[in-house]
């Protein structure tokens, strides 16, 4: 039976895809991707500026909090005196961490982390964005 | 390489693997489109909507799943869509059943056609004319089939339907185009 019915579908033609539009698929592919691209440069390209902004007062913050807490002092020693911050090392790494300010730090590591991360992530972007858009012109 | 092997390169961003498969399934695609729209146009519109969804939705195709039938599903699901848009699918109540299964499977498989079918040149124009009475899914089905040699599995799986759903399209297809081809060419008017 499915012989006999394959047999007489065969006697229709099978259409062909009008010539242009795998073209036209691929234009369409390319613009979307464009304004994909546009859209992540943009995204990107304001994470870093929101990441540079929140650094200014984010690295006062830091600083005023090294001086309050002490940090700073207990770190000069380290350096001016290392004799004794070695000889009491256990005590005095304690007292470093202790003093560090850390909301601060994590803060300031956490925007450090999105800027170099959103940065890398734009140039590559916007690099796509131009292969893409020369591939769109040529197209066109 | 296979559609599968082309589609995990086209998901990694690989446009030439994606044009591959574009090249491989282009003419079939608008012919399956061609089955729900019936007019040039909208089967362009079909075809492309459904690659472009085909390379946008890419990252859900996973691994160890037939790229054919997926490709199949998204585009019955664009046709059907397109359908609705344009408010054209006014489709009779027999035609349009898949909830009457159990009638469907009382019916017999059609009987094989008489020689003259084969032998007379009317045939291709009567089974183009039989073929616009069936619900767009029954010509999708019997295309399928028979023109992209599709087993009934692949079909379920593309149609997103039960494989009896299927099988019983495919046999009430087949019931209403055999009379309409045979009557014709025994000059009787046709039913």
């Amino acid at each position: 039976m499915t012989t006999s019915y394959k047999q007489l579908f065969s006697k229709i033609s099978r259409p062909q895809a009008p010539a242009r539009l795998s073209g036209a698929v691929m234009l369409r592919i390319e613009t979307y991707e464009v304004r994909r691209l546009r859209i992540r440069t943009a995204v990107h390209g304001a994470l870093v500026l929101a990441a540079l902004i929140l650094c200014v007062p984010v690295a006062n913050y830091i600083v005023a909090a090294v001086a309050q807490s002490g940090f700073g002092t207990y770190l000069s020693v380290a350096f001016s005196d290392s004799g004794f911050a070695l000889s009491h090392f256990k005590d005095f790494a304690l007292t470093l961490a202790d003093t560090l300010p850390v909301t601060g730090t994590i803060a300031f590591l956490a925007i450090a982390l999105i800027f170099t991360n959103s940065l890398g992530r734009m140039f590559r972007s916007i690099s796509s964005l131009s292969m893409h858009r020369r591939e769109v012109a040529r197209m066109i | 390489m296979t559609d599968e092997q082309l589609a995990e390169q086209a998901k990694e961003g690989d446009e030439s693997a994606f044009k591959q498969l574009m090249d491989r399934y282009m003419d079939a695609i608008y012919g399956f489109a061609l089955q729900y729209a019936r007019n040039e146009e909208d089967a362009k519109d079909i075809a492309q909507d459904s690659f472009f969804k085909t390379w946008k939705h890419l990252r859900r195709f996973t691994k160890g799943r037939a790229f054919k039938p997926w490709l199949y599903a998204i585009a019955r699901n664009t046709a059907l869509d397109h359908l609705k848009k344009k408010k054209a699918a006014v489709f009779s109540d027999l035609d349009d059943s898949e909830n009457d299964i159990s009638f469907a499977d009382t019916l017999k498989d059609p009987e094989p056609l008489p020689p003259a079918v084969f032998e007379n040149t009317e045939t291709a124009q009567l089974l183009e004319e039989s073929m616009e009475m069936l619900h767009p899914d029954h010509r999708a089905v019997l295309i399928l089939h028979y023109h992209q040699e599709m087993t009934f599995e692949e079909i379920a799986t593309a149609m997103e339907k039960p494989m009896n759903t299927v099988k019983s399209w495919h046999r009430r297809a087949l019931a209403r185009i055999r009379p309409h081809i045979t009557n014709r060419l025994s000059g009787d008017a046709p039913k």
